[in-house]
């Protein structure tokens, strides 16, 4: 996207109606046709119905030329969720066997003001996949601008994705996910991603490889803000299919016992080591202790089973999902109770 | 000390919700759910037959929305005698309401030794506002007679959408005949493109969510049966690829949006055997990530449209064994802001849409008792534009009729008094839905 969209409102300021341009002379502009007895006449600019009229014009007679390509851009700039247009813009670069090189330009001019609108993302992959593997370098680019914009931009992370897959590019993809994390780390999205990354990248060995690092990246980040949900959610997916290792790793409780110690943001250590001890986790006396020292009103006495202890105060500090607690609370298996 | 102040506290709870509240509708909890019960098999499996018919509580984790505030007949012979004394309507008058703000206040302070949960639900019963049905009706018939504006002329290739969320919505109010039938069938016919499938207004190309919105609408006029079914659907099943997913059109974008449009629109056609259901599971399955969640495409990030596109696809399909239904019903009970509203993915603003797309997932896994749908009513009720009509997105912001379809179905699945049941899976009405599988042959 090096140049802006200046060049889209320029000609829009500039613009001579169809009706006056010479070329469109020979066509005869088609109406919107809404039926019998609209209630209210125009209401609505001028150019926006005359250029309309003049697209389905040449829609209908199927026109695949020159003239009529300008006429979808201009089209499309007025109204770019009209799908229709953009299939016959397809249609026409087929046709003509227009340089693609050139429309990824033009989807770059208009993405920024355009940034959710599933036609233009679609538009943008048709071409990509036209391109091939010598698109990779520019459509990585692309999504990351406009992720720069709106980093969770969900149109752009699944274009992104798709480009991975399908065109390749994995090298930096584990230092972009570092860097959006950097600047957020609440970014689920860049958290989603880096999963996607770590166990799909043909490049990084696969997940159990990187466990290791990823938990003690994890760790970091959830104690920078345990009341981040992604990374809680992260850390658990890293050990995928594989409960026995997950809590006999004594990061998994460790890190749940330094954010209960600090008497903030608990809930989702709380959950977490809820978690555990429902798969098989033996707690120690220190988070007997930890648990006694939160100090919730309505605590009342504390149970002596600890995975009960945990839903009550889990219950009391996050009262919107109190039912849920209760629900986990009847679930507990009967046996668990700390040494 | 404590037990005092919950015994005077419980003597006010009852005279106030005895002057206030309105005559209490039947507890109806499942009543969503009625018609999907007996259709998919995963729901029978385990269940008694009775019990799947039920109208009441289906499991003994899901209490009926409105038991907390109907709780008070023994007392209630009692308060009549009083009241027959001292006579009181149903409305407040302004020193009643002064009293009981003064009240609240008390009442809040007890919060602290008495255990919140029913007070909670009384107290946010008398701070909620009310819906303004009528508005909306209004609304929505102003929005499909001014063709002309320019919103209505930008959004015109998607007329078949909104002529979808708009009818819905009237019909959930029970307003479906303030439009004229004729006129939106004939145009919805002229829609239809030769290779069977719908585009989104006369002169568009065909696309699936055209197609299904066309279907649903016909449905909701019991005029499935004027459409050519084989048709429709072959349209439908050219779109399934060989990994199972579906592409949108023949432009071949592909989501699992689409799946669910798929399946969904052959099911209300009776022709779902017509595709390959199982690929087409596993297709979903497939997206399915370590929250619990789904995406648009595998590795997608969980989202809630998505995660309600693809469990409903699995409702419908009879497959919803494949969904960890409590791991994803705790992800979409997070979903649930200090405000009360729903987002649809961490750390996101909250957004009425979600009501519908977070909601009906959590019914269609049997989780709604999960959030508070209570604070949830209230955020509705917060968007909507209580002079001209119409909900928006957020409150204070402006309406659109696809978040006043969103706002109306996620009130009518939380049980808003006034308002048809909504089937979570088809997104109709029940009684449409019940009408397409249960009189027919």
């Amino acid at each position: 996207m090096e140049s802006d969209e200046g060049d889209e409102q320029q000609q829009e300021a500039e613009r001579l109606p169809l009706s006056q341009r010479p070329e469109w002379s020979d066509v005869t502009p088609i109406p919107q046709d809404d039926g019998p007895n609209p209630v209210v006449p125009i209401a609505y600019k001028p150019e926006f119905s005359e250029t309309m009229s003049y697209f389905r014009a040449v829609y209908y007679s199927n026109e695949r030329s020159s003239r009529s390509f300008q006429l979808t851009k201009e089209a499309i700039c007025l109204n770019p969720g009209n799908y229709t247009v953009w299939h016959f813009r397809r249609q026409i670069i087929e046709t003509l066997h227009a340089d693609l090189q050139d429309e990824l330009a033009f989807v770059g001019r208009i993405a920024k003001s355009n940034s959710k609108n599933y036609q233009l993302w679609h538009h943008r992959r048709w071409v990509a996949e036209k391109l091939g593997t010598g698109a990779v370098n520019k459509e990585l680019q692309f999504t990351k601008k406009m992720l720069s914009l709106d980093a969770k931009n969900y149109h752009a992370w699944s274009h992104r994705q798709w480009v991975l897959q399908a065109l390749g590019g994995w090298e930096d993809e584990l230092d972009y996910c570092q860097m959006l994390l950097g600047e957020d780390i609440f970014n689920n999205s860049a958290w989603n991603q880096r999963y996607f990354v770590v166990t799909r990248s043909p490049l990084l060995g696969g997940l159990i490889a990187m466990r290791d690092s990823e938990v003690n990246f994890t760790i970091e980040a959830i104690l920078g803000n345990p009341e981040n949900e992604s990374p809680w959610r992260y850390l658990r997916g890293l050990y995928k299919d594989d409960t026995e290792s997950w809590i006999n790793d004594p990061r998994m409780s460790s890190v749940c016992l330094k954010v209960l110690s600090t008497k903030s943001n608990y809930v989702f250590a709380l959950s977490t080591l809820l978690d555990l001890i429902c798969h098989g986790f033996w707690p120690s006396e220190e988070f007997r202790e930890a648990i006694n020292a939160l100090n919730t009103p309505d605590s009342g006495p504390l149970d002596s089973d600890l995975g009960r202890a945990i839903c009550r105060v889990l219950e009391c500090v996050d009262p919107l999902r109190c039912n849920y607690w209760l629900w986990r609370k009847s679930k507990l298996p009967l046996t668990v109770s700390s040494q | 000390m404590a037990v005092a102040i919950i015994k005077v506290v419980d003597i006010i709870k009852i005279i106030i919700i005895y002057l206030v509240q309105q005559p209490a509708s039947p507890p109806v909890s499942h009543a969503h759910s009625h018609s999907l019960l007996l259709r998919s098999p995963s729901y029978s499996h385990g269940l008694s037959t009775s019990h799947s018919l039920s109208l009441t509580a289906v499991s003994p984790t899901s209490p009926s929305f409105l038991k907390n505030s109907t709780s008070a007949s023994p007392n209630r012979r009692w308060l009549r005698l009083l009241l027959r004394r001292f006579p009181t309507s149903v409305k407040l008058r302004p020193s009643l309401k002064f009293w009981l703000k003064w009240l609240k206040k008390v009442i809040k302070f007890s919060f602290a030794v008495v255990k919140p949960l029913p007070l909670t639900s009384l107290l946010l019963h008398l701070e909620m506002g009310e819906l303004a049905a009528d508005k909306h009706v209004k609304y929505i018939i102003s929005v499909e007679k001014k063709k002309d504006s320019f919103e209505s002329v930008v959004m015109e290739h998607l007329r078949l959408n909104g002529a979808y969320w708009g009818l819905t919505t009237l019909d959930i109010l029970g307003k479906l005949d303030a439009v004229d039938e004729e006129d939106v069938i004939s145009w919805i016919l002229k829609c239809q493109d030769e290779s069977g499938g719908f585009a989104g207004n006369i002169g568009h190309d065909p696309h699936v969510l055209y197609t299904l919105s066309a279907v649903q609408v016909l449905a909701l006029f019991d005029k499935v049966d004027i459409l050519d079914a084989d048709k429709v659907s072959n349209y439908i099943v050219g779109l399934q690829n060989e990994d199972g997913s579906f592409s949108g059109d023949i432009w071949g974008e592909v989501d699992t949006r689409f799946s669910y449009i798929a399946i969904c629109c052959l099911s209300i056609l009776q022709r779902l055997d017509k595709i390959n259901v199982d690929k087409a599971v596993e297709y979903i399955v497939s997206c399915k990530n370590l929250d619990g969640g789904f995406g648009c495409t595998p590795g997608g990030e969980s989202h809630a449209g998505q995660i309600f596109c693809c469990v409903g696809a699995l409702a419908i399909a009879g497959a919803l064994h494949h969904v960890d239904k409590d791991l994803l019903g705790w992800w979409l009970c997070e979903r649930q802001v200090k405000s009360g509203g729903l987002n649809g993915r961490p750390e996101k603003l909250p957004d009425v849409c979600y009501s519908w797309w977070v909601l009906s997932s959590l019914i269609m896994i049997d989780r709604v008792h999960w959030i508070n749908k209570d604070k949830l009513v209230k955020f509705i009720l917060d968007c909507q534009d209580m002079e001209n009509g119409g909900i928006s997105d957020r409150p204070d912001d402006a309406v659109d009729v696809f978040h006043t379809y969103f706002g109306v179905a996620g009130l009518s699945l939380l049980e808003y008094p006034g308002l048809k049941p909504i089937d979570p899976a088809y997104a109709l009405p029940v009684d449409v839905v019940n009408r397409i599988f249960f009189s027919k042959k």
